[in-house]
């Protein structure tokens, strides 16, 4: 048994080979099976194939999937804000994806307040330069319009610092409303027939599939089939229209279309298991090196930040609920800041993907957030039933520290609730330090994202 | 890679009748079962370098499968649009965070919002075409109560008004679905691909306040058939 296998050089058949009244080549018989096998390869990542899918869209590695990076919903709340040195409506990380180098920025303002002009940049993590910037945006006070910016040329599969930076001098009310962080790309929406293979026979029903199912086996078409003046025999054929019925419902998510009905792939045992997806969606189900690929979950920012000339003296603030949430008491074993619910996908974590939570600080007095040790960050992953999954935490002495004000952390999560819904915390653990008295000095999170990468 | 396609057309699989010994030798078989390898290749890469691909353009108006529902590869269960708060407690400066939602009998929520939709493919039943709403709360005392639901979204369907309710209980935080927690329900927020403006509204039958902290739409219906 000799597998066919896609070698550089080979080409897919041409139609004159296959056309009708033909000759009918080996050579003809061969390709096509190949780019069968070659098909199989990539889609399972088995066999080392040529090309590694990874949805960057570049040499052929797979279309971007245009998933948003922020949607953060937002009642809009009045600041006063009052700063000497100005400072931003809006802070946060971001990630760019791969296959992603230019989005739209959006920032809700409220319609109540002052006019005022905002400028969109984008930084560099490690020091804060400034790597693009939009010219001011005028955001009049009489309508509800957001601004909005858009971005080209970054590197994707990169972090950055998205600020929405204002002039919040004396006299200026500003206001940080919804983020949206999008790939607003659209073309065709109507697509294919929907009577063929798809429409109707896609359940909404979460429990997918049916309970008598198949998972079907790739078969490897044997090159011992194929020989000069060897008849084209009904064993390789029906194994090449196996395998094809099968890739074709892996690749697409559809029903098999025309006949082998009997090879429809199901998930077997519902929605909440990664481990039987029959389908092609990184979730290494089935096939321990299926391609994988950077998918955002979240970001979402704190609010109004002053610049570097310190929130606690110089912004005129009427309470502290305007501020990026902070902590202000010892805590042993961390609290979170911000929690974020909601369906996460069916990846594997440390199975060629890892959830990673970025996070931006504030500290108001220039020091470590106004406590007397090294604070932690910390993030915790919840299950449905809110028991704790997983902990990560990173001590300040790792995270990079751009100014003396901003500090960024970083940390993988060893687990999450895949494929259900659950639950995220972000915030930080003191209790190696002691806090501050709540005067307003501690330290403030900013903003944060969550995102799956390639690992 | 390189190559002609030899079967654009050629979306159609063989038949257990064509593949079987003794079936007839046509041309349309080794057409086909080309054909069909050459577009599944395409729909994975996305691409070909000899020339514009065969396949026709996803929703995105790009090449290849890109996990937004059949038959653009299977689709991914991920939040779609997030509020994501924080309510005081012993440890959270500040008396009560700013993004921060309570509801109670006298105060009802109202969150209008402006989503983006991936693109995709459009038809019944269509994955992103339906998102659930999650929410993490808990109530300032024990006790129980009634939270009702409206929303609208005047971008999809007949903009009408839909409403719902849901039981909270506790004043330790819980995680509620508008989903019975899986099955399958009427109750969903419609979506169209590209922007939609969605409101929503969330009142309570107590005097009781319920804090949320997150409240997260979801693309909540995996592929099934």
């Amino acid at each position: 048994m000799t597998r066919l296998t896609w070698t550089t050089g080979d080409k897919a058949t041409p139609w004159r080979e296959v056309d009708t009244d033909s000759l009918s080549l080996t050579t003809a018989w061969q390709r096509v099976l190949k780019l069968i096998g070659l098909v199989s390869d990539m889609a399972t990542g088995a066999n080392t194939p040529p090309i590694t899918l990874d949805a960057s869209g570049v040499s052929g590695k797979g279309c971007p999937l245009g998933v948003p990076l922020a949607q953060e919903i937002r009642r809009k709340v009045p600041y006063a804000v009052n700063s000497t040195e100005g400072g931003y409506l809006a802070i946060c990380p971001i990630y760019l994806p791969d296959g992603e180098d230019s989005f739209r920025v959006e920032l809700d303002h409220c319609p109540r307040l002052e006019s005022l002009n905002v400028k969109f940049q984008i930084l560099q993590p490690s020091d804060f330069t400034v790597l693009a910037e939009r010219d001011p945006v005028y955001l009049d006070h009489l309508v509800t319009k957001p601004a909005i910016a858009t971005f080209t040329g970054l590197d994707d599969g990169d972090g950055y610092i998205l600020a929405v930076a204002a002039d919040l001098t004396s006299g200026n009310v500003g206001a940080g409303g919804a983020l949206r962080v999008v790939f607003p790309r659209m073309g065709s929406v109507i697509g294919p027939d929907p009577t063929k293979g798809i429409g109707d026979d896609i359940s909404l029903n979460t429990q997918a599939g049916a309970t008598s199912a198949v998972i079907a086996d790739l078969v490897d078409l044997d090159s011992t089939w194929i020989g000069d003046e060897y008849p084209i025999d009904a064993r390789s054929v029906d194994a090449a229209a196996r395998n094809l019925a099968t890739l074709d419902e892996m690749i697409l998510g559809r029903p098999a279309m025309g006949a082998n009905a009997s090879y429809t792939l199901a998930n077997s045992t519902g929605d909440s298991d990664p481990a039987d997806d029959a389908f092609l969606s990184g979730s290494r189900s089935l096939y321990a090196n299926e391609p994988v690929m950077d998918f955002p979950l979240w970001t979402w920012h704190g609010g109004v930040c002053p610049g570097d000339g310190g929130l606690g003296n110089t912004l005129g603030r009427v309470t502290d609920d305007g501020y990026p949430p902070g902590v202000k008491a010892n805590i042993s074993g961390g609290t979170a800041l911000v929690y974020q619910a909601g369906m996460f996908p069916d990846f594997k974590v440390s199975d060629g993907t890892g959830l990673r939570v970025t996070a931006l600080f504030y500290s108001p007095d220039g020091s470590v957030a106004g406590v007397g040790s090294t604070p932690r960050f910390w993030v915790r992953a919840y299950d449905e039933t809110l028991s704790t999954m997983a902990t990560s935490t990173q001590v300040h002495g790792s995270w990079s520290n751009p100014t003396g004000n901003w500090h960024v952390a970083e940390v993988t999560l060893a687990d999450f609730n895949e494929d259900k819904i659950g639950m995220i915390g972000v915030g930080y653990d003191t209790s190696v330090g002691v806090m501050k008295a709540n005067d307003g000095s501690s330290l403030r999170l900013a903003g944060c994202s969550a995102y799956f990468v390639k690992v | 890679m390189s190559g002609s396609n030899p079967g654009a057309t050629s979306a159609n699989p063989l038949s257990d009748t064509e593949t079987a010994a003794n079936a007839p030798a046509y041309a349309s078989i080794i057409e086909r079962l080309g054909g069909n390898a050459w577009r599944l290749f395409q729909q994975l890469a996305g691409w070909a370098d000899d020339g514009p691909p065969s396949i026709e353009p996803n929703p995105q108006g790009r090449h290849g499968r890109d996990y937004s529902g059949p038959p653009y590869g299977p689709a991914k269960r991920h939040p779609i649009a997030t509020f994501t708060g924080r309510r005081n407690s012993t440890y959270v400066e500040g008396t009560e965070h700013w993004n921060h939602l309570s509801v109670n009998a006298s105060s009802a929520l109202h969150l209008p919002m402006r989503i983006w939709v991936r693109p995709h493919h459009v038809h019944p039943g269509a994955p992103y075409s339906r998102g659930y709403w999650t929410l993490y709360g808990a109530r300032a005392l024990a006790g129980s109560h009634t939270l009702t639901m409206n929303q609208v979204n005047y971008s999809a369907g007949t903009g009408a008004v839909q409403a719902n309710t849901m039981s909270v209980s506790g004043s330790t935080g819980a995680l509620y679905d508008w989903n019975d927690d899986g099955a399958e329900s009427d109750f969903y927020t419609p979506l169209v691909p590209g922007w939609n403006h969605v409101e929503l509204w969330i009142s309570s039958n107590s005097a009781t306040k319920f804090y949320i902290d997150s409240l997260v739409l979801s693309q909540w219906v995996k592929l099934g058939h």
